[in-house]
């Protein structure tokens, strides 16, 4: 049975995780704290629950929304975060907060009203696996594998190319980048289209999971801030280890505790973490 | 001996604080130009506003003919112009190796990798030993070593250092200034913004004092300024 909790945990976790990540790479290249950035996952999936309902296949709906909402994701960062990028420090920090905040607004009051009824969710056409007595969900299973496998790409991607090393100076130190002849604010649209996609494909993984409806866009930017913060809020890796983390807390406590207390005791955790860690769980001090 | 550089006139400000007042400043092909001056008299901007960080109000920056004042910095290195900020001239969370390949991120260096890879482990041989390692773990004097050795990957024709001797050891400043007049024997013109005196005066061509955003002493030889009244009296303490 714990086996089975733990596995559900990790994939929420690691869900999470896909979400954080986006947060903490944007953050790290521009100093944008997106407060919109539930609102992609949503997004995608929900156009991905229009394109079915239009007759296009699971597989294809959902492929073609990842690539719209990267689309839409460049579009918003050239056009609406433009002018914050002008700013600097503090300044830059806090129209950052307000022009996401009501983007999150703008976003959310729109899809609600207009498409109240929409909800996204996927059924595996596959059935429990039994390994050994234990039971294996096909969908913690798939949202383990596919977020794996795309934080893997995401890691190999940062290490090892010029392109991702670029992208990681930007982060350490953007005057010197821009001496090397990396135009940041590329990358930053890049690094902005990257998370928006990864969002767009954790709302998709929610669907295995749950139902995404219009409405949950604010619940996942709360999730994806504080796996961000509680990570270290400039490392990826810390990211994702605190995606995990909480996932598993998030999982065992509404096992043992139901779904009301869990969200207590999922936000005492990150209280814990922060309290014994201010810098977040890989972040550097100071 | 053509003119690389050419700065005219410029008046730069930071907000509303002007900073640089009509200052004109040139460097010549395969020189070792000094800009002397105290805290605050606008060295450090003088090289910002030449690496295209800042732009000047009025006034034109020449770089091989070609007027570049309104560039970007990342434009600024591929004509050719590497630049060493004081401090804080790398990637501290990046390993030496990748602080010098980011050197070579511009195409036309990245051709040059290898060949530049040799030069500059043979003027900083300690980098080859620490190349493993992160750049934050290294000791004042390397960093400053790699942050040079991060702008001589980018092939540049013109080498701007500020103040490359800050907070090093006297010992370190001299092995520092040696490589730096290698670099310059080996061909690349070299602009250098120094408050540290007596060393920088004896490996430059020319030199210029500024003060208060003027320049008031303008690319005299380092035998004339070195006997100047002025430059004795402030910065040699004679």
């Amino acid at each position: 049975m714990i086996v089975e909790i733990l596995l559900d945990g990790i994939a929420f976790g690691l869900m999470l995780s896909l979400l954080g990540v986006g947060v903490t790479l944007i953050f790290g290249l521009g100093e944008i704290l997106n407060l919109a950035h539930g609102e992609f996952a949503v997004i995608c999936a929900i156009l991905a629950w229009v394109l079915m309902g239009a007759g296009a296949g699971t597989v294809l709906s959902i492929v073609l929304s990842l690539v719209i909402v990267g689309l839409i994701g460049v579009v918003i960062e050239r056009f609406l975060l433009f002018p914050v990028y002008r700013a600097k420090g503090e300044t830059r920090i806090l129209m950052g907060i307000f022009v996401t905040l009501g983007l999150s607004l703008a976003v959310h009051s729109y899809l609600v009203n207009t498409l109240p009824t929409a909800q996204f969710s996927v059924r595996l056409p596959v059935t429990n696996i039994v390994v050994g007595g234990v039971i294996l969900r096909p969908s913690s299973l798939a949202t383990a594998a596919i977020s794996v496998s795309v934080l893997m790409l995401l890691a190999f991607f940062l290490k090892k190319t010029y392109v991702g090393k670029a992208i990681r100076t930007v982060a350490q130190n953007e005057t010197v980048a821009q001496l090397c002849g990396v135009n940041p604010a590329n990358f930053r649209t890049l690094i902005f289209a990257i998370g928006a996609v990864m969002a767009g494909l954790a709302g998709i993984l929610y669907g295995l999971i749950a139902t995404v409806t219009p409405s949950v866009g604010f619940d996942l930017t709360i999730y994806a801030l504080i796996v961000a913060i509680v990570g270290g809020v400039r490392n990826v890796y810390g990211t994702i280890l605190s995606g995990i983390i909480l996932g598993i807390v998030h999982s065992v406590s509404s096992f043992f505790f139901g779904t009301y207390i869990s969200l207590v005791i999922f936000l005492v955790a990150v209280i814990l973490i922060i309290l014994l860690r201010p810098e977040g769980i890989l972040g550097e001090k100071g | 001996m053509s003119e690389i550089l050419s700065v005219k006139n410029i008046d730069v400000f930071y907000e509303d604080l002007q900073v640089l007042r009509r200052v004109n400043l040139e460097v010549k092909d395969k020189e070792l130009v000094l800009v002397l001056g105290s805290n605050g008299a606008g060295k450090s901007t003088l090289l910002k506003t030449i690496s295209g960080l800042l732009h000047p109000t009025t006034g034109q920056v020449h770089f091989l003919g070609k007027r570049i004042d309104r560039l970007s910095p990342c434009e600024l290195v591929r004509l050719g112009i590497g630049y060493v900020p004081t401090e804080k001239g790398l990637f501290p969370l990046m390993s030496v190796t990748e602080n010098l390949e980011m050197g070579t991120y511009i195409a036309k260096a990245r051709k040059n990798k290898e060949e530049r890879l040799r030069f500059v482990h043979r003027l900083f041989p300690v980098l080859k030993q620490r190349r493993n390692q992160l750049a934050c773990t290294l000791s004042g004097g390397e960093q400053q070593m790699l942050a040079v050795a991060r702008a001589l990957m980018t092939s540049p024709k013109l080498l701007m250092l500020d103040e490359p001797s800050f907070g090093l050891a006297p010992k370190l400043v001299l092995e520092l200034f040696k490589a730096i007049k290698q670099i310059n024997l080996e061909g690349t013109a070299i602009l250098i913004v120094e408050q540290n005196v007596r060393q920088t005066l004896s490996i430059a061509d020319r030199t210029y004092v500024l003060e208060n955003g003027n320049i008031i002493l303008e690319g005299a030889s380092s035998e004339a300024a070195a006997k100047n009244p002025l430059v004795k009296k402030a910065y040699l303490g004679m």
